[in-house]
């Protein structure tokens, strides 16, 4: 990796770890979501400052070009996150029906009282 | 009895066998005192058993979990105009006759009372005590105040507290939240009471993976959240 492009990686991970720190502290993410956010981007952090890490994963992975074995990676990563989102919308998704059908027959209940 | 009206405040989430003893505690321990037992989407019978013997309780139409319900909790305990409330376990870990104890330091002007295991006493050498010596040594660090128990569920809060509690995001009862208020200046005390063996349920934190995540997550908001 060029030491400029090192300088900019290192400068971005810092600055989005700083945003992420921003947003939970004027509560806009639960811990939960903030956890993951700060872990990926520590993750970041330390790959940029030791791209030793992802050489020799890539290596290991027996991938030729450093940038495949990245994009790899990162995709990866990314519909992980992607994946876990789906859960939680789901999970969302059907709590909210049961709260909605649970709210209307109540409702029915109160004014048959 | 006092004259600072206090709730207990009791999450249930399939509690069926341990429900009743939890409140023949309280009303035997603590005469006079108001409890609301948050009834967090049970599968069980605890719904049914609860209109049965007429026991003071709300009923969460889906199950939120433990943080949603003593949230629950703290939201009516604001809105009834209650001056105190302590979460108090409804698995039969907590004992109601330290409670009376821990309203006395709310009277003496703290905002956060914790029923402590290891006031006085040391804790021993499980993997589950040293993830909370772990926890203790952290906010120390952050906030200059040890907590001797900071994983100890039986928290009292009062009015300013239960605001905050009932009303804004990431108020989890747990370490970090502790953490969090303490770095706003609140004022903490503890009070040594004995907590039993759970004569029912299961922990939420059971299994080698869950402790970890829960281990990870509490450090994590401790260090960068509080």
């Amino acid at each position: 990796m060029g030491q400029r492009l090192q300088f900019f990686m290192i400068t971005i991970s810092i600055l989005v770890f700083l945003a992420i720190v921003h947003y939970i502290r004027k509560s806009r993410l639960t811990t939960q979501m903030a956890v993951i956010w700060i872990l990926w981007s520590l993750g970041l952090v330390i790959i940029s400052i030791f791209p030793q890490i992802i050489y020799s994963l890539v290596k290991l992975l027996g991938i030729t070009t450093t940038m495949n074995g990245l994009f790899i990676i990162m995709i990866f990563i990314v519909y992980c996150l992607v994946f876990f989102l789906y859960l939680k919308v789901s999970i969302l998704e059907t709590k909210l029906n049961a709260l909605v059908q649970e709210q209307a027959i109540r409702s029915k209940e109160d004014t048959e009282r | 009895m006092s004259e600072v009206r206090t709730l207990i405040i009791i999450p249930a989430y399939n509690e069926q066998d341990s429900i009743e003893k939890t409140v023949a505690d309280i009303e035997q321990n603590l005469p006079g005192f108001d409890y609301l037992i948050v009834n967090d989407g049970s599968t069980d019978r605890t719904g049914e058993l609860l209109d049965e013997r007429g026991y003071s309780h709300i009923d969460l139409p889906v199950n939120l979990g433990l943080s949603g319900a003593v949230q629950g909790g703290y939201k009516y305990a604001y809105q009834m105009g209650y001056d105190c409330a302590v979460q108090f376990d409804g698995d039969g870990q907590h004992q109601a006759r330290y409670i009376a104890d821990m309203v006395k330091e709310i009277e003496n002007g703290y905002d956060i009372v914790i029923g402590s295991r290891f006031v006085n006493k040391k804790k021993d050498h499980s993997l589950r005590m040293i993830g909370a010596r772990i926890l203790t040594v952290l906010i120390r660090l952050r906030t200059g105040t040890r907590v001797a128990d900071p994983t100890s569920g039986m928290r009292l809060l009062n009015r300013k507290m239960i605001h905050d509690y009932a009303y804004n995001m990431n108020r989890q009862p747990e370490p970090d939240t502790l953490a969090y208020q303490l770095r706003r200046g609140a004022k903490i005390k503890e009070v040594q009471v004995e907590m039993n063996e759970r004569t029912a349920g299961v922990s939420l934190y059971k299994g080698l993976w869950p402790a970890a995540k829960y281990m990870i997550s509490m450090i994590i908001s401790i260090i960068f959240l509080s």
